[in-house]
């Protein structure tokens, strides 16, 4: 299991850590002509400190002597499919393809989703607590991944918000969408079940995640702060090059 | 009419009474109304326009006059009694009650009329703006608002030149003095008006076509200035657009005719050429003339379209082959490749193959237009249960928000110099939006700047009504290119305008 855990962090560190560097790339391609996003730092800042968190993780259960629990198994591996997906779409796009898949109407496994989900974060959260005594004695570990949590479960919220807005316009769902909006619920519970193991005392203190968790808090923050800014229209960025969410129909 | 009793007493009645109909009792304990004889009264002093008595019955008639007005009623007094006094009494309440009738009918008119000039100065497409003779705004009208932006309480009171802000070709209008306006104004009123522009806060340009015209006193000096404006911001991007469409059509039409000119010349003029040249100039004058024959077709087209002669003949079309067909005659006659990704189970549409053949060359030839080198243009297919989508997707200039808002006006081109010298007559995009329409489907354009344009059109599937498909949307399986973009749209943040 330790193998198995590790390589679908490792997996998930790569292509988290790929978002960041296509968004670097993207950056830079667009600088020119739509000027400097804040919306693409921040989310450079997420992808390079989330990416490298799973990596750190990855590596310490392969090489480090850290013991995975089962949990950690099941959030990685319900996670990385889509996370895996959204990263194929986006490759695509840069390679000129169209990035994006339609899901014509609601099919069962979709109008199924909501259910499984629940009764997936409620029998991940019931078996995280039978994990064993809990114990708050590593609190410089436990409080950033409480507030990625958090964080990543905001921003899960307003994805999901925008797919159900859209889909009756759509009369479908997006596939770059829905993978992109199950990306972010999935990481909260991957930080949930990694405060579990470690108040459990499975995980111990390490300087890499310490460091990397710490960082990917302000991001976060930072990638918010940009969010509300945008609805908000108080901040300047690339959606005032075209349309974003509201297509233009002549 | 309506009947008041302005002095009840319990010996005598006094009813006023307007025009012939019977008077209604508005209170009293009395409730007499006027009888065969009183009616006869009333009648004679309506007749006579004076006083008059009935002794028999002791009563009154007194007429109400108005001052401008003349006969506006009859004051009737019962159980009038032989004493003069009352006649007197009598005829001082008609002439002071003529006065306040008159002047309540004047303003009830004068409200009436406010009301209803009111009502057309709201609806009046122009914008109307009345100032006092040193440029202060009195009135400002609906129209004014939405063509300044600004409401009527925010501008009232404050000086025409602070808000308005005008300037012709030789500079600010000073309204300060006197209105400009009026004073460039003919008093024969052979112009309708001149054309002004106004600067927005935001530095854009509004071109106005303004007049102006004074309401004198008596005196015969200005009392207040009354300004209408139009904005001819469309009217004036129509007629750049012409002007730019003719530049570039001569100059489309020019080319090939140089080159046609020349090889001619050429032929006729070295008589021992060699067979080589030879085939190579005619060849040359074949491609130029069949390019001016293309750009002809599309002027024709284009003509014929807008005088709305334009038939299509809708039948349920195999898109497949017309796209396949499409594409590898654009890649014969250019060299450039299309990647076609057609779903193989793609269904049936409703088009008329022509009408399909013609706007896919089009939205082909743009794409090529606008893709720099050996960049591929994309061509692919999407449907679902209402309607069959054709996408044609670049990876060339791009538009901006602006641009795509125009871009399917006839004679519309982006004005930079990056796409001017790309050429083309500015009619390709109208012709594909009118025939698409024509056909019932609808068309669609995404676009980034720097990053390419997809084009994408909608066509109904057998058995759908063209109501019921709504305009292709970029989001249904095509994704943004930039992963930063893709981000903001899957999370809902709105486009705004630059």
């Amino acid at each position: 299991m330790r193998a198995a855990v590790a390589l679908a962090n490792l997996i998930l560190g790569t292509a988290y850590t790929g978002y960041g560097v296509m968004t670097l790339i993207d950056l830079k391609r667009g600088w020119r002509t739509m000027g400097f996003s804040h919306f693409g730092a921040a989310w450079i800042a997420m992808a390079f400190t989330c990416g490298p968190h799973h990596l750190a993780h990855g590596i310490h259960l392969a090489t480090g002597g850290r013991s995975p629990g089962v949990l950690d198994l099941v959030a990685v591996v319900v996670g990385l499919p889509v996370g895996v997906i959204w990263l194929l779409l986006r490759v695509e796009a840069f390679a000129g393809g169209r990035g994006d898949r339609f899901i014509s109407g609601t099919p069962g496994w979709l109008v199924a989703m909501p259910t499984l989900a629940a009764v997936y974060v409620t029998a991940l959260l019931a078996a995280g607590l039978e994990a064993g005594t809990f114990r708050f004695d590593l609190p410089s570990m436990m409080i950033p991944n409480l507030l990625l949590v958090v964080i990543y479960a905001t921003i899960g919220y307003f994805l999901l918000r925008t797919q159900l807005k859209n889909r009756p316009a759509l009369g479908g769902w997006s596939v770059s969408g829905v993978s992109l909006t199950a990306v972010f619920p999935t990481c909260a519970l991957m930080h949930g079940i990694w405060v579990l193991y470690a108040a459990a005392g499975l995980y111990g203190f390490d300087v890499h995640g310490f460091v990397i968790d710490w960082l990917a808090v302000p991001s976060g923050l930072y990638f918010l702060w940009v969010v509300r800014g945008l609805y908000r229209d108080s901040l300047r960025d690339w959606n005032q090059a075209g349309s974003v969410v509201e297509p233009v129909v002549a | 009419m309506e009947v008041r009793r302005i002095e009840p007493s319990a010996r005598s009645s006094i009813w006023l009474t307007t025009g012939r109909e019977p008077p209604r009792l508005a209170w009293g304990d009395e409730p007499s109304e006027p009888n065969g004889p009183a009616l006869a009264l009333l009648r004679k002093c309506i007749r006579r326009r004076r006083m008059v008595r009935d002794t028999n019955s002791d009563q009154l008639a007194v007429p109400i006059r108005g001052p401008r007005s003349g006969l506006l009623g009859v004051l009737w007094a019962t159980d009038a009694g032989p004493a003069p006094a009352w006649e007197t009494t009598l005829e001082r309440i008609a002439e002071e009650t003529g006065f306040a009738l008159e002047t309540a009918n004047l303003y009830e008119h004068a409200v009436a009329e406010k009301e209803k000039s009111e009502a057309i100065l709201a609806r009046v497409g122009d914008g109307v703006v009345v100032t006092g003779p040193t440029g202060i705004i009195l009135a400002w009208n609906a129209a004014a608002e939405r063509i300044v932006g600004r409401p009527a309480r925010d501008v009232v009171g404050h000086s025409c030149r602070e808000v308005l802000g005008l300037a012709n070709a030789d500079g600010d209008l000073d309204c300060s003095a006197a209105c400009q306006l009026l004073w460039n104004r003919p008093d024969d009123g052979s112009i309708l008006g001149v054309e002004v522009r106004r600067t927005h806060p935001d530095g854009r340009r509004q071109p106005l076509l303004a007049d102006a015209s004074a309401v004198r006193d008596a005196d015969g000096s200005v009392a207040e200035v009354v300004h209408s404006f139009r904005d001819i911001t469309r009217l004036k991007e129509a007629d750049e657009a012409k002007t730019m469409f003719l530049a570039t059509a001569s100059h489309e039409l020019k080319t090939p005719l140089t080159v046609i000119k020349g090889f001619s010349q050429a032929l006729m003029t070295v008589k021992n050429d060699e067979g080589q040249s030879r085939e190579h100039a005619l060849a040359a004058i074949a491609r130029r003339a069949t390019e001016l024959n293309k750009i002809v077709d599309r002027l024709l087209l284009s003509s014929t379209i807008e005088a709305g002669r334009a038939e299509v003949a809708v039948a349920e079309v195999d898109m497949q082959p017309i796209l396949q067909e499409r594409a590898d005659a654009l890649t014969r006659s250019t060299g450039r490749a299309v990647r076609l990704d057609i779903d193989s189970d793609l269904p049936l549409a409703c088009a008329d193959p022509d009408a399909v053949t013609t706007v896919v060359d089009h939205l082909l030839d743009n794409a090529i237009k606008y893709s720099p080198g050996a960049e591929p243009v994309r061509l692919w297919t999407t449907s679902d249960e209402a309607s069959v989508t054709v996408n044609v997707s670049d990876s060339g200039i791009g538009m901006d928000a602006e641009q795509q808002a125009h871009c399917f006006e006839k004679f519309w081109q982006a004005e930079s110099s990056d796409v001017r010298r790309f050429g083309g007559t500015g009619i390709g995009l109208f012709i594909v939006h009118s025939l698409v329409q024509a056909m019932g489907g609808a068309v669609d354009v995404e676009s980034v700047p720097g990053h390419g344009t997809t084009f994408s059109i909608r066509l109904t599937r057998p058995g759908v009504a063209p109501t019921q498909i709504e305009p292709p949307t970029p989001q249904p399986g095509v994704g943004e290119r930039s992963i930063t973009r893709e981000f903001m749209r899957q999370i809902g943040i709105p486009a705004r305008r630059s």
